[in-house]
């Protein structure tokens, strides 16, 4: 498996940027995840580096290799796409055997590898069936089998899971991240599923606008986030983000509110705030404490059980909704005044002017 | 009282019908029936002028020109002798001595029974096996040429594509008659006057920009990705093209190929301008089966249905593909 190296990589449409110089290393075994919005040029990274686009700048490595003008054929990847891309001309059987017949093995080793493949994903008894008679998560089930039979030095993956139902999703998911984990293969995996991400990645790399915004574990980019963009995008809902005014450790927020910057932070606001003071306060629908002495008021605008927990939509006076998860005993009637605070361990700031976040440090990211 | 007590169909109990679409058997079969017999009798409309050609073959001289026309008659292969042999009138005595011969063929039967002698084989069989030759050879490279051509708008990004295609599709706009003359002219020029290969070369032509824009919609169908996983299955692109886009296109090469063949072996003008003898082709020399005294009906008839057999045979082996119009893709459009 090899470590894949991306140095300064771009790609141009005419003018337009589809993907702005990038650089990125995944790690040999890694399976990261490329997420973004439709538009956002994770794709095209995923197809430059699969060598089905050209790049115009920069370099591809795989390990010391350098792959940036070799033709998909001779950089020993395997792809799977959104719709699965199963030639409807050959049986299951055939098109898994066809990366091998490619590389000329005998008839026996095809027999061989691709009955072991079958095995390992479940499929043997469709082997000798027609693509156009399985269903989607047995389609998705031999594109699969067609990349792994061949045991390349990385997976790159299309949206492998957008075509299929959500029921076949969830399963296959978990196959995917399974096979992954057995087969140690250096994995990229795009996606515009955030919760997809979070579940699968070793790393995700958010990209919008055709640039990176923020590469970290689903951890990082979730508690985390470097920039405004990040913090909205990831997470159902995403963050809460309020924008006030700091003054000597207090924020004054629209509406009326004040709220208290914990202590550690105070530093940090203080050196890198411009003369205004104006900042965004963001936070995690969980950290939400809900209580009578809460500093924050609020009037319950909704409050939704989603089974495991409650939404609560608050509204502040100044009519903008924050999101709280609280719960699922909890309910609260519509209309009724409520306090809360925000967990000092979950508070993140963020500069409106840059949208980046503040670090404790009183750096941004 | 209960219904079960009741006998079935006696009076009071209760009336038992079905609801069930699918159960009620009679409406639609007696739909289907006369659904078919509406395509019958359509399809026997269409068919008249064929049926009608096919008994005028079978028919003797008089029976093709008489009026009313005869309907029930005793085929004759009097109209394929006269196709296929040339004649001059006997006398008396060459008659007799005819009558006396035992290895007389059935051509030469038919023959003597009309006064007549066979003095040579026709050229209807030669005219036939051009006409073979050119279609067949036209139709092959046209739809060679159009395969790559289309792959290659299809696929690529080519500087003035559109006014290619175009410029194309613009061979096709002049009808045949309008240009024969300087065809004519500039063939007689470079000797291709009643060639084969000029015959070829002009069919071949005039049916690729047909068979670029058909072929290009069929190969439009097949998605890249099929192809783009051949490439990075470590295919090249000519071998990609090969496995898999030559079998996905399978159905629009067919359809290609028969509509190519047809127009190449019905057409009729620069075969008759172009072609005098060793090139002529069927189409312009049936109408001139000129018998001894009078029009041959029933020879031309008999041309005309053997024209008609291999458009028959070709449409007939490649119904499978023509009629799988679709092809059932494990690509699902999302």
């Amino acid at each position: 498996m090899a470590t894949i190296t991306l140095d300064n990589v771009e790609k141009k449409f005419g003018e337009a940027y589809a993907v702005k110089p990038l650089n990125m290393t995944i790690n040999s075994g890694e399976f990261v995840v490329l997420l973004g919005p439709s538009g956002c040029g994770k794709t095209t990274t995923l197809r430059m580096i699969s060598g089905l686009e050209a790049v115009t700048a920069g370099s591809i490595r795989f390990d010391d290799r350098d792959v940036t003008w070799l033709h998909p054929s001779q950089r020993d990847i395997a792809f799977v796409f959104q719709f699965f891309a199963l030639y409807s001309h050959m049986t299951a059987r055939q098109n898994i055997a066809f990366p091998l017949q490619a590389a000329g093995l005998s008839k026996t080793e095809v027999t061989r590898r691709v009955d072991d493949v079958a095995a390992l994903l479940r499929i043997r008894h469709l082997l000798d069936t027609r693509p156009g008679s399985l269903s989607g998560g047995d389609q998705q089930r031999v594109a699969l089998a067609r990349a792994l039979v061949r045991q390349p030095a990385a997976f790159l993956m299309d949206e492998p899971l957008g075509a299929l139902d959500a029921e076949f999703r969830e399963t296959m998911r978990a196959e995917i991240k399974r096979l992954h984990i057995q087969q140690n293969a250096t994995t990229v995996y795009v996606t515009h599923d955030q919760i997809e991400a979070m579940a699968m990645g070793d790393k995700i790399v958010i990209m919008s606008r055709a640039e990176v915004q923020q590469a970290g574990t689903p951890a990082e980019v979730y508690y985390d986030p470097s920039n405004l963009f990040v913090a909205r995008f990831i997470g159902s809902p995403g963050m809460n983000l309020i924008e006030g005014a700091y003054s000597s450790g207090t924020m004054l927020l629209p509406g009326g509110n004040t709220y208290t910057v914990p202590d550690a932070w105070r530093k940090a606001l203080e050196m890198s705030l411009p003369d205004s003071g104006k900042v965004i306060l963001g936070f995690r629908p969980e950290a939400v404490v809900v209580s009578p002495e809460g500093a924050l008021n609020s009037v319950v605008y909704a409050d939704d059980l989603h089974g495991g927990y409650s939404m609560l939509h608050l509204e502040l006076p100044d009519s903008s909704i924050v999101h709280a998860r609280v719960g699922r005993e909890f309910s609260f009637p519509i209309g009724a005044p409520l306090q809360f605070d925000v967990d000092p361990q979950m508070v993140r700031f963020f500069n409106p002017v840059t949208e980046k976040a503040i670090r404790l440090n009183g750096g941004e990211a | 009282m209960t219904a079960a007590t009741q006998a079935p169909g006696a009076p009071g109990s209760p009336v038992v019908i079905s609801t069930r679409v699918d159960k009620v058997g009679t409406r639609p079969k007696v739909i289907g029936a006369i659904r078919a017999v509406i395509a019958i009798i359509i399809a026997f409309i269409m068919l008249i002028p064929v049926i009608w050609m096919a008994m005028t073959a079978f028919k003797s001289r008089p029976e093709a020109v008489s009026a009313p026309p005869v309907v029930f008659f005793t085929p004759t292969l009097e109209g394929f002798a006269s196709l296929l042999t040339q004649r001059r009138q006997a006398t008396t005595a060459e008659i007799a001595a005819e009558l006396e011969r035992t290895d007389l063929n059935w051509m030469e039967q038919i023959a003597l029974s009309r006064g007549q002698l066979v003095i040579g084989q026709s050229a209807f069989l030669r005219q036939l096996l051009n006409s073979v030759v050119i279609t067949g050879l036209s139709t092959f490279f046209s739809v060679t040429f159009a395969v790559l051509s289309a792959y290659a708008f299809s696929r690529f990004s080519i500087p003035g594509k559109d006014d290619l295609l175009f410029f194309i599709l613009s061979q096709r706009m002049l009808p045949a008659v309008v240009v024969t003359i300087p065809i004519f002219l500039m063939y007689r020029t470079l000797g291709l006057h009643d060639t084969h290969v000029g015959m070829i070369l002009l069919y071949t032509a005039f049916n690729l920009s047909f068979a670029v824009w058909l072929l290009k919609g069929f190969i439009d169908e097949i998605p890249r990705e099929y192809e783009e996983a051949a490439l990075v299955d470590g295919y090249t692109r000519l071998q990609a093209f090969r496995k898999i886009v030559l079998p996905q296109a399978a159905t629009g090469i067919a359809a290609t190929t028969v509509f190519s063949a047809i127009f190449s072996w019905n057409e009729y003008a620069f075969a008759l301008m172009l072609t005098s003898d060793l090139a002529r082709t069927a189409p312009p020399s049936i109408p001139l089966v000129l018998g001894v005294g009078g029009i041959e009906w029933a020879a031309i008839a008999a041309g005309s249905l053997a024209f008609l057999i291999p458009a028959v045979i070709l449409t007939f082996v490649l119904r499978k593909h023509l009629l799988r119009g679709v092809t059932f893709g494990a690509i699902r459009k999302g």
